[in-house]
């Protein structure tokens, strides 16, 4: 595979050269309305068949054969605009685009133009956000993540999470990038819903493989979302009021069209609520004054500045964090003296503080250098942290004789992991054939894996403290990329770059090459077909043994011992275009794996990074599968239908690293069939309805299938009865027996969720109601599997009866919920 | 009409709070049983070994199916002992005592099944250097009696106070060496014979409230710990403490009966054993994943597996070596 990128490669920079006598028109292609920059917008001309696109920061750049041109400019929602010229000279040309009256329908997956059937991109989807906002949702929370579990490839974990499977990888294999800065926990409520706010948003993209070289760092995925740059016209903003949770967003000119901002703010309030009533109830307990609760809250925050048409800069920031809290006074006891009079008192509190999220800050400068050379810088800063703090405080007050004792014990554990990084982004339009886009990219990574603080303060026994845990972990990595996007003909265009990293930890170092390659060939203006290839690695893994995301779950670096992982993954694929109205591909794929981490036997991670190297094993593993995907994106009934085949296996088989005796097992979410159903209706402007149906075989669980006797173990008092004959043993005391990993089938997934929007116009903006309807038929799901042992014993008859049941566990019955939005 | 609306409201919270488990049907293979060896194996004591057979687990059968006619081979290391003696129930019996040091294979033939084995290496003993404890008094209830007694030539039943009990908190630092040169794990027991009891001993419910434990339960009096695991059967390893001289704590709670003079009567005589395991590697995660296994939720974690080192089938072949301190209260 490499000698043929390798040809690939020079035959890229023979057609470099090959052109000459061109003209380069380039500019930003921005929302008429809001002034909000569009990402991936096409532009081609007519009369070259040449096109380009615009790229994160809408900036385009188009070299053309000097004369007359026929431009265009496209963006699917959005109303198409045609320019004619002679152009002699390169020319900057910022382009307004218009929101398309007659298609401001709903909208579907966008841009398909680009990286449908004449990109040379595959296993990407743009998912723009007002499809994320119109698909309905748990508890009406509209979710990026739950929308793309919709797409075929994608797989949920458990019922209700935000936890994404892509083509087999694993829960830590996606890159999540938030303005291009990456994120570590993208959970709240222990991942049932995640951390991105629908309203903060401007796009999301999904790269499930044929990645491109400007990205890396994880095996199965990248999920590239943008923030909103914020209205540069007038002040706009929304307020929505769920059921768990209520919003607010706000967006606007700052002074002049120059400068934007845009902040969006949302806050569960489940704990506000719950405060009468957790008073009243542990009042009655003799607990008063108590305070206990959970809440999460969320900030997105963006500044953008345009200096000149040639310079602008963006600060963006996120901060997030999930709390609970609890605040109990255990116990108040009063002193009396002889004669019954009250001579001093005593208090006991327990106090708990959990509190994890996120901070991301980015601030970045793009400068157009030329009107082929567009360059953007960014500074970044990423934290991930939990920290809990548990204590008592106790006092004691004797009036006489007057004496005041207190000790307050706090005991705190803290864990993270933080990045500082730096990058330069280089895109260069060469020439009509060749967009390249290059940079380099330097993060300093610190793992902080948990560190127990116990405290003692007291006015009668002093003070103490211990601290135990881990040091932190420094590393660095760096980056350097080069890709170039070529048309090499009419028919054949290609995406082929390559991405270097290094990785040094602990005087360890790691470097990979990695070759990647995107090729389509058009076999007419509708069809086409496409392959890709991606070598990948990585070199953080997340340290959890749980099937839901905890806080406590921890990124670790690779050691000595435990390498990179690295994955390898072709794909090919066919797109074909319906008469513009359908959107049809099909997609195949294969991905090997190497250096997967697993939990050995037994072996669990709770909250502290000790030795965790001991506790697994380096293993293999392989996915494979085909996926459909129908789509429709205009008029009045838009939607897609997603099926993919998959099948995703792991073998630890290595010296000294066995798992499952060596044998191959598939992963937890190893789904063979995967349906999603998507669709939308626009009765009018003030009624629009939505609707999905998923449907996927079961996934793969762990049950003891064999039990076995637990012999009395010397040390512990005997719990097993007298054996009651000569060739049998009682069972009171035993044990299950686990053959084999993920050796039970669940029963297959499906649900339906509805939604429906009621719409008004009102005096200063629109209000609207949402009704939705989360797993409308009331579908029990499996969210857990689990063996029940009822024992019985007859007194008359002095049998003992056993009967052992399967019992399955479901979390999210019909949830039905509305919420109100006003816009402004 | 508010009626209705009440009703519906009923409803509607009921189908969304209802107990969401139902039970399901079986619909994968049901599996063979296979043999099952136990053998907790300590110095100068005779090899046991308990042979079984594991059942299905939609079996509804109350008794396991003891193994009466395998023959069961000892080799101390690599060279063949004995072979053991059935005697009751599965238990098979031998007159080998292994050593320190010793690597002892049990291999087990039985007609028409595979050949299974485990194996396990006898750790030497703890070394333990001193023992310190600390006595707190808690508090004190009386002992109450009732006698009969005659009133006025009837019958009476009176009830009187003949003494007190008083409880006792008791703190015991245990310190020991920890080998440098080796990778140790070490099970902590206490139990307690009473002379009143014919001598049978008791193991204590006691609290191991020491960091090197794993256990962060009582680090600060009253303070939960982050990831509180029970560790039930109370092991640990050198991992905190490699090559070092560490005192390890734990309490014990005790009551004390205090008779009035006119009451006396003879004491019970209570000891209390601490034996220091040094216990294998198997046997260890043995323990540590039994416990973990009982203690998980199965909400948020995959059922954990206990941890077994038969080839061939399942069970444990586990050594521990104990050194025993004993104390009179």
């Amino acid at each position: 595979m490499t000698k043929y990128i390798l040809i690939f490669i020079v035959f890229t920079f023979i057609t470099l050269f090959t052109h000459a006598q061109n003209v380069t028109i380039s500019g930003h292609i921005t929302d008429a309305k809001s002034g909000e920059t569009m990402i991936g917008a096409s532009i081609y001309d007519a009369n070259s068949k040449k096109g380009s696109l615009s790229n994160t920061y809408g900036f385009y750049s188009l070299t053309v054969p000097r004369g007359m041109v026929n431009l265009s400019y496209y963006y699917t929602g959005y109303t198409s605009k045609h320019q004619s010229f002679d152009l002699n000279r390169d020319t900057i040309i910022n382009i307004r685009i218009n929101e398309s009256i007659e298609l401001k329908e709903l909208v579907v997956i966008g841009n398909q133009k680009n990286i449908g059937v004449q990109g040379s991109q595959m296993s990407t989807i743009d998912v723009p956000i007002s499809l994320i906002k119109t698909v309905p949702s748990l508890f009406g929370e509209k979710d990026v993540i739950k929308t793309l579990q919709l797409l075929p490839g994608v797989k949920a974990g458990v019922e209700g999470s935000a936890g994404l499977y892509i083509r087999g990888g694993g829960a830590d294999e996606n890159l999540l990038l938030l303005d291009g800065v990456p994120v570590y926990n993208v959970n709240h409520m222990f991942g049932f819903f995640s951390i991105f706010n629908a309203d903060a948003i401007k796009n999301v993209t999904l790269y499930k493989g044929s990645f491109p070289a400007r990205f890396g760092g994880r095996l199965s995925s990248v999920v590239d979302i943008r923030m909103k740059d914020g209205d540069n016209k007038k002040l706009h903003g929304s307020l929505s009021l769920g059921l768990i949770s209520a919003k607010v967003n706000l967006e606007g000119p700052i002074g002049s069209e120059n400068t934007t901002f845009n902040v969006s703010a949302r806050r569960t309030f489940a704990d506000l609520l719950a405060q009468p009533f957790l008073k009243t109830a542990i009042g009655e307990k003799g607990l008063e004054k108590a305070r206990a609760g959970y809440y999460f809250y969320d900030v997105n925050a963006k500044i953008t500045h345009k200096f000149s048409d040639k310079d602008r800069i963006y600060l963006s920031a996120y901060i997030g964090n999930d709390v609970i809290f609890t605040n109990i006074k255990q116990s108040e006891a009063k002193y009396t003296n002889a004669s019954g009079g009250v001579n001093g008192y005593e208090t006991n509190w327990l106090k708990m503080d959990w509190n994890w999220g996120n901070i991301i800050s980015a601030l970045r400068w793009n400068h157009v250098i030329s009107n082929k050379l567009f360059v953007n810088a960014t500074c970044s800063y990423t934290h991930y942290g939990f920290d809990l703090a548990v204590g008592n405080e106790n006092q004691t007050v004797r009036y006489s004789p007057a004496k005041e004792t207190f000790k307050n014990t706090t005991l705190t554990y803290n864990s993270g992991i933080e990045d500082v990084s730096a990058k330069m982004d280089f895109d260069y339009s060469l020439n009509s054939n060749n967009d390249i886009k290059f940079g380099a990219n330097y993060t300093f990574h610190r793992f902080k894996p948990g560190i127990t603080v116990a405290e003692m303060e007291s006015n009668t026994s002093g003070s103490s403290d211990t601290v135990i845990g881990d040091q932190n972990i420094v590393s660095h990595e760096a980056i350097a990329y080069i890709e170039d996007n070529i048309r090499i003909s009419r028919a054949i265009k290609a995406n082929i770059g390559v991405h270097y990293s290094s990785f040094l930890v602990q005087n360890h170092f790691y470097n990979s090459v990695q070759p990647r390659l995107g090729i389509r060939y058009l076999l007419n203006e509708k069809l086409s077909l496409k392959a890709g290839y991606a070598s990948m690695s990585q070199y953080i893994h997340l340290l959890s043994n749980n099937n839901v995301s905890l806080p406590t779950d921890l990124w670790v670096p690779v050691t000595k011992r435990i390498e990179p992982m690295k994955s390898q993954q072709v794909s090919f694929g066919t797109f074909y275009n319906l008469n513009d109205f359908v959107e049809l591909s099909v997609e195949t794929y294969y991905k090997s794996m190497d250096n997967l981490i697993e939990y050995k036997d037994g072996a669990s991670f709770f909250g502290s990074s000790t030795g965790w190297e001991d506790k697994v094993s380096v293993g293999r593993g392989w996915a494979y599968g085909i996926e459909f995907l129908a789509q429709k994106s205009v008029g009045k009934t838009t939607g897609w239908v997603g099926y993919t085949w998959a099948k995703s296996e792991r073998k630890f088989d290595r010296p000294g690293e066995v798992l499952n005796n060596g044998k191959t097992f598939p992963t937890k979410y190893d789904r063979r069939h995967d349906l999603s159903i998507v669709v939308a209706h626009k009765f009018s402007e003030k009624i629009d309805v939505s609707a999905t149906w998923v449907y996927s075989s079961g996934s793969a669980g762990t049950l003891s299938l064999q039990n076995y006797l637990a012999t009395d173990i010397p040390g512990t008092n005997p719990t097993s009865t007298v054996p009651s004959d000569a060739t049998t043993v009682d069972v009171t005391n035993s044990i299950p027996y686990i053959s084999s990993r993920n050796n039970y089938r669940y029963e297959p997934y499906h649900r339906l969720d509805v939604g429906v929007n009621f719409n008004k116009k009102l005096k200063h903006g629109t209000r609207t109601w949402n009704i939705s309807i989360y797993n409308a038929y009331n579908q029990l799901n499996p969210f857990l599997v689990t063996v029940k042992s009822n024992s019985t014993y007859n007194e008359s008859t002095h049998v003992y009866t056993k009967k052992n049941t399967l019992i399955q566990t479901s979390i999210f019955p019909i949830i039905p919920s509305v919420s109100y939005c006003y816009k402004f | 009409m508010k009626t209705l609306h009440i009703i519906w409201f009923v409803l509607l919270s009921i189908s969304i709070f209802t107990s969401c488990e139902k039970e399901i049907d079986f619909d994968g293979e049901t599996t063979e049983s296979q043999l099952v060896l136990n053998s907790f194996i300590t110095p100068d004591s005779t090899i046991a070994a308990n042979i079984s057979e594991s059942q299905f687990f939609l079996n509804n059968d109350y008794l396991f199916k003891a193994v009466e006619n395998a023959e069961v081979s000892i080799y101390c290391n690599g060279i063949l002992k004995e072979t053991m003696q059935h005697s009751l129930n599965g238990k098979y019996i031998s007159a080998t005592k292994p050593e320190v040091g010793d690597i002892v294979k049990l291999v087990v033939k039985v007609p028409e099944k595979e050949e299974i084995s485990g194996e396990t290496t006898i750790y030497p003993k703890a070394n333990v250097l001193k023992l310190d404890s600390i006595v707190i008094w808690t508090g004190a209830k009386p002992i109450i009696e009732t006698v009969n007694t005659v009133d006025n030539g009837l019958p009476k039943t009176e009830t009187i106070v003949v003494g007190k009990y008083r409880f006792r908190t008791i703190r015991y630092i245990l310190t020991f060496e920890d080998a440098a040169n080796m990778k140790n794990y070490y099970r902590l027991v206490v139990s307690q014979t009473s002379s009143f009891e014919g001598k049978k001993k008791v193991n204590y419910d006691y609290t191991l409230d020491d960091i090197v434990s794993g256990n962060t339960k009582d680090l600060l009096p009253g303070i939960p710990a982050i990831n509180e695991s029970k560790n039930q059967f109370h092991v640990f390893t050198d991992e905190l403490i490699n090559g070092k001289t560490y005192p390890l704590s734990f309490t014990i709670r005790d009551t004390a009966s205090i008779y009035l003079p006119e009451y006396q009567r003879p004491l019970p005589k209570k000891t209390v054993e601490i034996d220091l395991q040094s216990v294998c590697n198997n046997f260890y995660l043995f323990l540590k994943t039994r416990s973990d296994q009982q203690t998980a939720s199965p909400l948020f974690s995959e059922p954990i597996q206990i941890f077994n080192n038969v080839n061939g089938g399942i069970g444990l072949v586990g050594s521990y070596t104990s050194n025993v301190v004993k104390v009179t209260l």
